[in-house]
């Protein structure tokens, strides 16, 4: 409210009677009842009860009726008598008749004027009117308060922004406080820019040691007669070299302390000079190499013991699953960051077989290794060879088991004599006697030996199969077959495709293999996905020809015992087991993973070894499972499986993979199950007819479903 | 008398004889020994006489061409016992008279 202050009062609270009932007027303006109080909470009269009520609701005023004793009982009668009652501005409490001696009359008189003012409750407000003297004073120090508050504020604001200015005041101190007017800055000048308080950073050293340099100590002394004595004694050595004019002299003139370890060192070379002859002569190497087996039998004790008696004992309780148990593993050092990639058992020695290494990658290649490994020494290869380019196949003669035939990536082939150590290849073809011009993908030993000598036969991607012939010094060699990529059927897979090679286009060949029964027919395996059958005697086409590969075949592989059946596996993950009579596959199998090689079982007609690139190795048994594998075991832990070879003999499995390490496994009795022979019938024949069995069945399965 | 003259003569042959220098011991690379060896037979021929300019010689061709620090001893008669960094010692005499002896070491 303007002009009025509140006093500091604390509010009065309404004061309650109860005897009495107090009437406070809002106005202020007296209000006297005509009738007692005390008589009116029993009253009927409609007046004084609404006056009543009207004071009931804000001052909640009790509710009990208190009769005082003394309270007049009146009967019913006279309650319910109706009692008129006037308001009037007469206090009826006031003297009507007071008088005043008049002294002028000398007589008494009635005085009318008498006071009707009568006071029935009465309280100091703290209101103050804003004409009063105490209102006028409170508001000038009111005023006079909110002058000071003003000139407080602007004067921190004038500080505030001579300080943002960058003329702060003096001190850090001041910050915190009020400016005060009245004190004058001790030093204007000695103003301090934030920015110069930061923290210093504490200098830190730090310091690296490095290696002394090698240091020696010398001792000596140098005198008239010592010089003296060490050019006679140069002299004497000159002397001495120049009687031995035959050797030449070792240069630079050492001296007397230098001298000392020279001679012992020629010595030595002539000691050891002396002792080459009895430890590199024939009858020691024999010596260390049978103290070498012994000792490697002696390490490798119990994994010659698991060759020979192991049997995995579950086998007898589970039926058609079996195991594979490793034993051996083959690394060579040279061979140690190439991928191993051909693998031949040799068919006189049991326990000898060659492998080959190089590199299947096209920017990835390598010199190549050929190495022949004994079981009986599986730490260092019998005969080891370095080639120039990468060895991708080889193989060994039946007959003449030194003989060893290899293909590179260069297309070249080699003939390796594996008696002979050291010596690089007794035969090579070159590019001048027809060597091809892809990498060679597989070679192989004809197995009757030609008119005019030893012969093997090569094929190659560039789509020469040819036959090559050991003369007597040199390699000749015979295109036995060209392999055309057929037009016909390349306009079938093309699908109306233009076919863009023209037709004397060749197709590479990939792999191949010889008919057991006729020594003339063989399967070559293609780049493109199919298979030829064809013969040595013509060499116009192809007699059959086997669809059903996407993409190129790795390997081909007739069966050891019966003549019509052959195996083919490639890069499409599936392994097709093909009637040679027959364009489709009698059966496939999809492995999930290229499929590196696959080699039928020497002794068993149904069962097989597929090595994918997932590392693992899978053994088919078609007469106990024509659909799934008995045996699918993971090899190697890392790297791809290249290669894989049945032993001619033993029931053990090579597996090679593309670092360079070949595995050799066992097979556990249930993955070698063999028909007995006996006097009806041979175990070849029994075989065979089991073949045929599983043939018939599948036969029968795939006309019921198509 | 006959002896002295003997003596003499021989010594007159010796250093006839020795006119080259004679490494006695050293273990610096080829190349390396070459140039040092030269370094000091041409400074040995310049200062006959003075064996104290002859060291400073040595001394500052060897610092310009492998680096700092090289001490050198010259003269007919001292022995010594150095510690010096390996690859970095020559010890040679030369002209049947005096012997030079330059290591590199740390101070």
């Amino acid at each position: 409210m303007p002009g009025i202050v509140q006093k500091a009062f604390a509010r009065k609270k309404p004061q309650i009677v109860k005897e009495t009932a107090v009437l406070k007027p809002a106005n202020g303006a007296t209000y006297t009842p005509t009738v007692p109080a005390a008589t009116l909470p029993s009253s009927p009269n409609p007046r004084a009860k609404a006056a009543v009520s009207a004071e009931e609701v804000p001052q909640q005023v009790f509710k009990e009726v208190v009769r005082p004793e003394t309270q007049l009982p009146l009967s019913e009668r006279e309650l319910g008598e109706e009692i008129v009652k006037t308001l009037t501005a007469t206090n009826p409490s006031a003297p009507k008749n007071v008088v005043h001696f008049n002294m002028r009359d000398r007589v008494f008189k009635l005085d009318p004027m008498v006071d009707q003012l009568a006071q029935h409750y009465s309280t100091d407000g703290y209101l103050l009117h804003n004409t009063s003297e105490e209102a006028k004073r409170q508001l000038e120090q009111a005023k006079a308060a909110e002058e000071a508050a003003a000139r407080y504020q602007t004067e921190l604001e004038r500080v505030q922004q001579r300080r943002e200015e960058g003329v702060g005041t003096a001190s850090v101190g001041t910050d915190s406080e009020p400016p005060d007017d009245s004190r004058t800055l001790r030093n204007q000048f000695n103003f301090s820019d934030r920015a110069a308080q930061t923290a210093v950073q504490p200098p830190r050293d730090r310091g690296t040691a490095t290696e002394p340099p090698p240091t020696a100590s010398t001792t000596g002394s140098c005198s008239m007669w010592q010089i003296y004595d060490a050019y006679i004694e140069d002299q004497e050595r000159q002397a001495a070299a120049e009687e031995q004019s035959s050797r030449p002299r070792v240069g630079g003139r050492k001296g007397g302390a230098a001298g000392g370890p020279n001679a012992t060192a020629v010595d030595d070379a002539t000691r050891r000079g002396g002792g080459t002859g009895p430890m590199s002569s024939a009858a020691m190497g024999r010596v260390a190499r049978v103290l070498e087996r012994m000792a490697n039998q002696n390490t490798f004790a119990d994994v010659s013991m698991d060759f020979r008696y192991w049997d995995d004992a579950a086998d007898g309780v589970r039926e058609a699953e079996g195991t594979l148990l490793p034993l051996w593993r083959f690394t060579a050092e040279k061979g140690r960051h190439k991928a191993l990639t051909a693998l031949c058992w040799s068919s006189d020695y049991l326990d000898l077989f060659a492998a080959g290494y190089g590199s299947y990658g096209f920017l990835k290649q390598c010199s190549g290794l050929v190495a022949c490994f004994s079981l009986k020494n599986p730490s260092y290869p019998e005969f080891s060879c370095v080639t120039d380019s990468g060895v991708l196949c080889l193989d060994l003669h039946a007959q003449h088991p030194n003989l060893l035939a290899v293909g590179c990536y260069d297309g070249s082939v080699h003939v390796f004599d594996i008696r002979q150590k050291g010596v690089r290849s007794l035969y090579s073809a070159t590019a001048q006697t027809g060597k091809h011009t892809d990498p060679v993908w597989q070679v192989r030993w004809a197995a009757a030996e030609g008119q005019r000598g030893l012969q093997f036969f090569s094929v190659s991607t560039d789509g020469r199969f040819t036959l090559w012939t050991l003369a007597k010094n040199e390699l000749i060699h015979q295109n036995i077959l060209e392999l055309h990529a057929e037009p016909s059927l390349a306009a079938d897979a093309a699908d109306g495709w233009e076919d863009t090679s023209s037709p004397g286009s060749l197709a590479g060949g990939c792999c191949f293999d010889f008919n057991q029964g006729q020594d003339h027919l063989f399967v070559v395996g293609t780049e493109e996905g199919r298979i030829h059958e064809c013969s040595t005697a013509h060499n116009s086409g192809y007699l059959h020809t086997y669809l059903g590969h996407h993409m190129s075949v790795y390997s081909v592989r007739w069966n050891r015992l019966h003549p019509r059946f052959f195996l083919s596996c490639g890069a499409d993950w599936t392994v097709r087991l093909w009637d040679s009579r027959r364009a489709q596959p009698v059966l496939v199998f999809d492995l999930g993973s290229p499929v590196g090689d696959v080699a039928w079982s020497p002794h068993a007609a149904t069962t097989f070894a597929a090595a994918t690139e997932e590392g693992k190795v899978h053994v088919f048994d078609i007469s106990q499972n024509s659909i799934e594998a008995l045996c699918e075991q993971r090899v190697v832990t890392q790297g791809r499986l290249t290669k894989v070879a049945f032993n001619p003999q033993h029931p053990i499995l090579l597996v090679g993979d593309d670092r360079g390490c070949v595995t050799c496994v066992k097979l556990s009795p249930n993955l070698r199950r063999v028909s007995q022979g006996d006097a009806k019938q041979t175990a070849k024949e029994l075989e065979v007819a089991k073949l045929e069995k599983v043939i018939e069945v599948a036969l029968k399965g795939m006309s019921e479903a198509g | 008398m006959a002896d002295v003259d003997d003596y003499r003569k021989d010594m007159e042959a010796f250093f006839k004889m020795a006119k080259y220098p004679l490494v006695r011991q050293t273990d610096m690379s080829a190349e390396m020994r070459e140039e040092a060896v030269d370094v000091c037979v041409t400074a040995v021929e310049k200062h006959q006489t003075d064996m104290e300019k002859c060291t400073q010689a040595i001394k500052e061709a060897l610092d310009r061409k492998f680096g700092p620090r090289w001490h050198v001893i010259a003269g007919n008669y001292f022995s010594f016992e150095i510690t010096h960094e390996c690859k970095n010692l020559l010890y040679l005499s030369s002209e049947g008279l005096q012997a030079c002896l330059s290591g590199k070491c740390e101070q």
